[in-house]
């Protein structure tokens, strides 16, 4: 399951599996967004390609207005995940 | 000087004669045709009309007559009555035992038998007593060799009715083990059995009272009730119940057997067990710690006919084994009469810690023939290893459907749970599993059947088996889009990145395909 909640400052927080079964509803709150956020990892378990389509996604949307996702809190698997598929080039981390 | 040279002739005939039976009781070693030889010759050494041998047989008794009379007094008897004259003489071994009686009737040359006709009688007796005795032992050499023969047969049938050593077990097997039996004589009272039930593996160990063929036909009877029974009951006490009674029906209550008997269970490790008077098997956790299994020792099976065992049960945990052995381990006597005992085995066992089934037993037979040394072994010895090892291998078959995809990562869930698999191999394993599974539902969308999923261990590898039965050829390995991690934002594509995560976070990825089954296989690495 993933949860997508929103947190302190409008940081989206991504809880628990961002996996091929959760892409499609995360994809549409992520499309919908017009503003650049920052986005919690903190509590985000697993992520795979599915994941990633979406986060491309929204990132392609918004940097065509000149926005951005910020990721925080990613860390061990996740940043292999990151690293593996050059994401880390085209989100900032921190 | 007439009568002298008659004599002298009748003693020459007379030792001619002897010589030539001495020479055919030489030659011949069957006692009827000895029988013959004697009874022709003797006649003629003491000019006799016929001779008789009667050979004392033990089941026909003495006989009756003149010649029962000699046999019972063992004196000699020469008289003549209205059937005509009769020498009887005693044959009696050089140890003092009456073989039989010797009896000439009717002397041709004279009215009766003289004294040097009982003289040559004697002499004649006594070379058919060395000959009688040599018959009668070549005979039972002769049986022993023939004996010798049908035991080196039973040994051969009876280890041929045990199962061998070891199982030949698949590389993924949840569990290994080793037997190992050794009679003290050619044929033996003590058994093993095993044999994979399912899930389960089925085991017994037993000690027949006693030994030697009669211990080893229970032993035969034993191990086949045991086997045929384990086909019905998969309960360790019910089997026990049954192997009981018939056992009593078939040995009567002299002969018993000690037995313990179990069934492992491979998705828990639960270990079901019964035991019948027989020795408290070791545990060899996998910590390094030994102990005796606690277990309540039911009456030893055949003793008697309507006994309720106890049906007791323990955990093993992923590399804990289970030793079993019989009282001919732990009271194997050296030279000086000592024990090799409980504490000695236990000392053995100890330094066993994380070996294999095979040398489990190895260091327990080395420890034994190295306390042992020459002294004769005295009792038949049988060892029993076996190491539960955990499930090491799961697979399901799934919908083709994004929307199994919980359901996939629920058995790589029960995987990491009920496995030794590498915790650390978690994430990038649920990975290449939902990446390789989501590629097939999107790409074969219109394939017919199930989607199969096998996840296995091996040495220290994890190995993911993806298969798709109703697939055209597409190896991912080489027809999915290679991914340029490098490219600007705008360039990107969501497409083949899936397959090229699997590609960098697996070890080694293989395709095949034949006869429109695709197989995807991957492999980690886990330490």
């Amino acid at each position: 399951m993933l949860e997508i909640s929103v947190g302190e400052n409008d940081t989206i927080i991504l809880t628990g599996r961002f996996d091929a079964a959760e892409a499609e509803k995360a994809r549409q709150i992520f499309l919908n967004l017009t503003e650049g956020k920052v986005v919690d990892f903190a509590r985000l378990d697993y992520i795979s390609s599915a994941g990633l389509g979406v986060l491309l996604a929204a990132q392609k949307k918004l940097s065509e207005r000149g926005k951005a996702l910020r990721l925080i809190n990613v860390n061990g698997h996740i940043r292999d995940v990151f690293h593996f598929s050059g994401f880390d080039q085209i989100f900032e981390i921190t | 000087m007439e009568v002298t040279e008659q004599s002298e002739r009748r003693t020459a005939r007379a030792l001619y004669a002897l010589l030539e039976l001495a020479k055919a009781l030489s030659s011949e070693v069957d006692l009827d045709s000895l029988l013959k030889v004697i009874e022709e010759k003797a006649s003629s050494v003491v000019e006799a009309e016929r001779t008789n041998v009667f050979v004392l047989d033990s089941a026909r008794g003495l006989p009756i007559g003149v010649a029962g009379d000699v046999a019972r007094t063992r004196t000699l008897v020469n008289i003549i009555d209205e059937g005509g004259s009769l020498l009887a003489v005693p044959i009696i071994s050089s140890g003092g035992e009456l073989l039989g009686v010797l009896q000439s009737m009717n002397k041709t040359t004279a009215e009766r038998f003289d004294s040097s006709d009982e003289s040559l009688m004697l002499a004649v007796a006594s070379h058919v007593a060395v000959a009688i005795e040599r018959a009668r032992f070549t005979a039972l050499s002769i049986e022993n060799e023939r004996l010798a023969a049908g035991l080196k047969l039973a040994s051969e049938i009876q280890m041929r009715m045990l199962p061998s050593a070891t199982v030949a077990l698949s590389e993924d097997a949840p569990f290994e083990m080793h037997a190992y039996i050794r009679p003290a004589k050619m044929v033996g009272g003590d058994l093993y059995d095993f044999a994979m039930k399912g899930n389960r593996l089925y085991f017994c160990i037993g000690d027949v009272s006693g030994k030697g063929i009669g211990s080893a036909l229970v032993m035969a009877l034993t191990k086949t009730l045991f086997r045929a029974n384990a086909a019905y009951y998969a309960d360790a006490a019910k089997l026990m119940e049954a192997v009981n009674v018939r056992l009593y029906e078939e040995t009567g209550p002299t002969m018993f057997v000690t037995a313990f008997c179990g069934f492992l269970d491979f998705n828990d490790g639960i270990l079901r067990f019964s035991n019948a008077g027989h020795d408290r098997p070791f545990l060899l956790r996998d910590t390094g710690a030994v102990d005796l299994l606690e277990s309540k020792p039911g009456l030893a099976l055949g003793v008697m006919p309507k006994f309720q065992y106890p049906l007791q049960y323990t955990t093993l945990a992923r590399g804990d084994a289970l030793f079993l052995y019989t009282d001919g381990v732990t009271e194997a006597t050296n030279a000086s009469e000592e024990l090799f005992t409980l504490g000695r085995l236990r000392q053995t066992l100890e330094r066993c810690a994380g070996e294999s089934a095979v040398r489990v037993l190895e260091e327990a037979i080395d420890a034994v023939d190295g306390f042992v040394q020459h002294a004769p072994q005295a009792d038949d010895i049988a060892m029993m290893c076996i190491r539960y090892l955990g499930v090491r291998r799961l697979a399901a078959a799934f919908d083709r459907s994004i929307d199994a995809l919980p359901e996939v990562m629920r058995l790589v869930d029960t995987f990491f749970v009920k496995t030794a698999a590498n915790p650390n191999v978690r994430f990038p394993v649920e990975l290449a599993v939902e990446e390789v599974f989501t590629n097939i539902v999107k790409h074969n969308s219109g394939g017919e059947g199930e989607i199969k999923i096998e996840l296995r261990i091996r040495d220290q590898d994890l190995i993911i088996t993806v298969t798709d039965f109703d697939a055209p050829r597409f190896d991912p390995t080489a027809d999915a889009p290679e991914v340029d991690i490098n490219q600007p934002l705008a360039s990107r594509t969501e497409g083949g990145l899936g397959i090229h995560l699997v590609k960098k976070m697996m070890d080694r990825i293989e395709y095949s395909h034949g006869n429109r089954t695709g197989t995807i296989t991957l492999r980690k690495r886990m330490n």
